[in-house]
């Protein structure tokens, strides 16, 4: 008798196990899809966010054009105003490729060492200061007075950081200097603290900011090998 | 029968019973809740899903408007300028939208492959990823190769580019992508094979597993900048000389 009841209990007990085993199973599983859709779900709606943001950027850089364009239909055969204009978009995309020297508000980066002995400034610190004033949006840049363009290098060899094929001596501070649109120049600052801070700690170097009304950035200079295109064709 | 051992099984059945009952209740609930839920989530899902389509389809169709509009700007221009300066000012805009990058490109070079580790680190997953610093420091090493164009995932790099973390994706000329990255490059193709391949990022990803691949090419194709070029310039004035 006692033997029966026993093994009655074990059985109850087992079986109770895997029920509260499986149980717990479905509540984690239903948790779980539940969890994964709610990531989707956050995903979507920041992906349309940025989309339509997008999207109204296209809206009204498709409504200037449109509108250039009835000015353009309405002046016909007023030549002036078709030259003017091409003089317009010359200078944009002069101004673009980095031939003119500008001028604006912005901010001086000055990036330097201690003890010369025992530290250097890196080709890393100034490509991640470069990139990260891009990312901040600044509109043109300089390092040590040579203009940053699109296919601007930034090498090293020994003692030197090469920019725009020109040596420079990595024990001395390095200038930097960037052009913002005032109303935004205070937000690229504070986001650009962050990255100065991280190269500081790692990398033995002082950064110092200073927020400037008007800088001048001068244009590339001549025979600079980041400004060679023989070997691009157009159409 | 024993009286003892007949009270014992008593409570012991009791208290499975008790058990039983949580454990439904809970059973129950958790289907409710998981019931209630669902659908509406699943519901929403679908309906951001067909927004998001919409306006990426808007936003393409906006683009091509952009494209064509441009054109025909472009082509107003050049039509009634033509007999101005010997034609002068249409040479030089060529030369300067080619030097901005604004126009589309061809030329031989090399096409560079990115993406992510195919297993995980075992030190520290981080490290098989791909990360804004090893893109731009791939694109730094084509610049110091030669190259006199460059795209990153047909995004075309110009004097403002910026390759930057944004999440899991990485931003460039303002617009999101995820891996794998196609960078491509037009210059010597020796010159940028043997300058990328001798690099210190081209070892250090390979020593981390990147999943990373350069060849030669003829005749690359590389886009022009796409953006606002109006919006790179606001804040800025042109010194005279």
């Amino acid at each position: 008798m006692k033997f029966k009841i026993t093994i009655s209990l074990t059985l109850i007990c087992l079986i109770m196990g895997i029920a509260v085993a499986w149980q717990y199973k479905s509540v984690y599983n239903n948790k779980k899809t539940v969890s994964a859709q709610t990531m989707t779900l956050d995903d979507l709606k920041d992906k349309l966010i940025i989309e339509k943001k997008n999207n109204d950027e296209l809206r009204s850089r498709n409504a200037a054009l449109s509108k250039e364009l009835s000015q353009f239909e309405a002046a016909k055969g007023n030549i002036d105003l078709y030259k003017n204009n091409l003089k317009m978009e010359i200078e944009k995309a002069n101004i673009l490729a980095g031939l003119t020297d500008v001028k604006g508000s912005g901010i001086i980066i000055t990036i330097s060492v201690s003890d010369a002995d025992f530290a250097w400034v890196g080709l890393r610190d100034i490509l991640t200061t470069v990139n990260g004033l891009r990312a901040a949006e600044a509109k043109a840049v300089s390092v040590n007075e040579e203009r940053v363009i699109a296919m601007t290098e930034i090498s090293e060899i020994g003692n030197y950081i090469i920019i725009n094929g020109v040596p420079m001596s990595s024990d001395k501070p390095f200038r930097i200097k960037a052009i913002f649109e005032e109303s935004k120049i205070d937000d690229s600052i504070k986001m650009l603290g962050n990255i100065f801070a991280k190269m500081e700690e790692d990398g033995f170097v002082n950064v110092e900011v200073e927020k400037v009304d008007s800088i001048v950035i001068p244009k590339i200079g001549n025979n600079r090998p980041s400004f060679n295109f023989d070997l691009v064709k157009t159409e | 029968m024993n009286p003892m051992l007949s009270k014992d099984k008593k409570y012991v059945l009791m208290f499975i019973f008790v058990l039983l009952g949580i454990l439904s209740t809970v059973q129950f609930r958790s289907i409710l809740h998981s019931n209630k839920n669902k659908p509406s989530i699943a519901y929403e899902i679908e309906s951001l899903k067909k927004e998001l389509e919409s306006e990426i389809a808007a936003g393409n169709e906006l683009r091509e408007e952009i494209e064509f509009n441009t054109k025909k700007k472009e082509s107003l221009l050049k039509t009634f300028t033509a007999g101005e300066d010997d034609g002068q000012l249409i040479e030089q805009w060529e030369l300067a939208k080619l030097y901005a990058g604004l126009t589309d490109v061809k030329g031989d070079g090399v096409i560079i492959t990115l993406n992510d580790a195919e297993e995980k680190n075992p030190i520290d997953a981080e490290w098989s990823l791909l990360h804004d610093s090893d893109i731009y420091e791939v694109v730094n090493e084509l610049k110091i190769g030669g190259a006199q164009a460059i795209s990153i995932n047909n995004e075309r790099v110009i004097s403002t580019t910026e390759v930057v973390c944004a999440g899991p994706t990485i931003r460039v000329n303002r617009n999101r992508y995820a891996v794998p990255f196609e960078i491509k490059a037009i210059g010597d193709p020796k010159r940028l094979y043997s300058t990328f391949t001798e690099s210190a990022i081209y070892t250090t990803l390979k020593w981390l597993e990147i999943r990373i691949e350069i060849k030669e090419a003829k005749d690359i194709e590389i886009p022009k900048y796409n953006g606002n070029v109006d919006n790179l310039l606001k804040g800025l004035e042109v010194v005279e000389q």
